[in-house]
């Protein structure tokens, strides 16, 4: 029960600061990583793990970045041999699990670039989770994961 | 006593049987592909590749073409089948002749918005001999249906912005330029290569 409370605590602290608090933070991100595109392309995917060592859910609800003007969340599905792509309302890290986003499935979908962007710049990207803490991360631009 | 030797022999004997026939052709059960036997002819179709040539049913023929359809504004699936039919292309390069004896095709599915300067932007970033084709409307999906490759466009944001659904497989045509085989997503590039091998055993 007390973890419990801790718990809630760090997630407080986090939430009323505001700012990336990756090392407080129950939700930790690596792999990040955005598929390098060809000059002129103006919608990239963005792919990462995210680890919940929390007790409890979290949902990534929004990201942003200032290289872009708009980040939505998306997910591929292929059903029948056609691939669809999906806007979703949040990517669920469930409690003390992870969730993968990679290829052919859950990925952000960066639109708008604001600057020329090539392979090997990183973009910095801002996730909303749904407990009011926000969580920066930065993700180089690879062909390959 | 007599009866087992004799079925163990028998068994050897069938096993060795289809050893000789495997050995000359690869059975069907062994690719992962679906191929079409005998292949689907195809009618002749008016597009443009990314360097403003005609692409007609002839730029299909005297090579192994494999073809992917999709669109430069997809994000996810069309830029890692681009990536993974690339690097299936570079474990193809270690055999020189089949090599020469290959192209990749990026059709697109969005000539709305995908020209052919925007595809020579675009397809020769994944590998520098990839070829990308666009034309009319029209033509597009008169070599789509003929193939099965369906694509739906799916208005975005009220209606400002479109996402295209579309068919995730990759298709082979023979030299001949019939339709020989299907690729279902998602593909690997070891997978592919080695498919093709086999389905080139066949011919």
């Amino acid at each position: 029960m007390m973890h419990k409370y801790c718990l809630l605590a760090i997630v407080w602290l986090v939430s009323a600061t505001g700012a990336a608090q990756t090392q407080t933070s129950v939700l930790r991100v690596t792999d990040a990583w955005i598929r390098a595109a060809p000059p002129g392309v103006g919608v990239l995917a963005g792919y990462m793990t995210m680890e919940n060592s929390g007790a409890v859910d979290v949902k990534v609800t929004a990201a942003e970045s200032p290289q872009f003007g708009m980040i939505e969340l998306h997910r591929t599905v292929i059903e029948d041999d056609v691939a669809r792509m999906r806007k979703q309302a949040y990517f669920l890290v469930p409690a003390g699990g992870k969730l993968m986003l990679a290829p052919n499935d859950r990925h952000l979908m960066l639109m708008m670039p604001n600057v020329p962007l090539q392979h090997g710049d990183d973009v910095t990207v801002v996730l909303t989770l749904d407990n009011g803490a926000s969580l920066e991360i930065s993700a180089p631009l690879r062909l390959i994961r | 006593m007599l009866i087992v030797t004799a079925v163990l022999f028998s068994l050897a004997a069938g096993a060795w049987l289809g050893n000789q026939v495997l050995n000359r052709k690869p059975a069907l059960d062994e690719i992962s592909a679906t191929v079409l036997d005998p292949p689907k002819a195809v009618s002749d179709f008016r597009l443009t590749n990314h360097r403003d040539e005609p692409f007609t049913l002839d730029s299909l023929k005297g090579k192994w073409s494999f073809l992917f359809f999709g669109y430069t504004h997809c994000p996810d699936i069309c830029p890692t089948t681009l990536h993974t039919l690339a690097q299936m292309d570079r474990i193809l390069a270690a055999d020189p002749d089949a090599h020469a004896n290959v192209q990749v095709v990026f059709v697109s599915i969005d000539p709305r918005r995908d020209t052919a300067q925007q595809l020579g932007k675009y397809v020769p970033y994944f590998n520098k001999a990839f070829i990308g084709v666009t034309g009319p409307e029209d033509e597009i999906n008169r070599l789509t249906k003929q193939l099965g490759i369906l694509h739906v466009r799916v208005e975005q944001n009220q209606g400002q912005d479109y996402l295209v659904d579309h068919s995730a497989s990759v298709l082979l045509f023979s030299p001949q330029g019939a339709l020989r085989a299907l690729f279902g997503a998602p593909h690997a590039a070891q997978r592919l290569a080695a498919d093709f091998k086999k389905i080139g055993q066949l011919e």
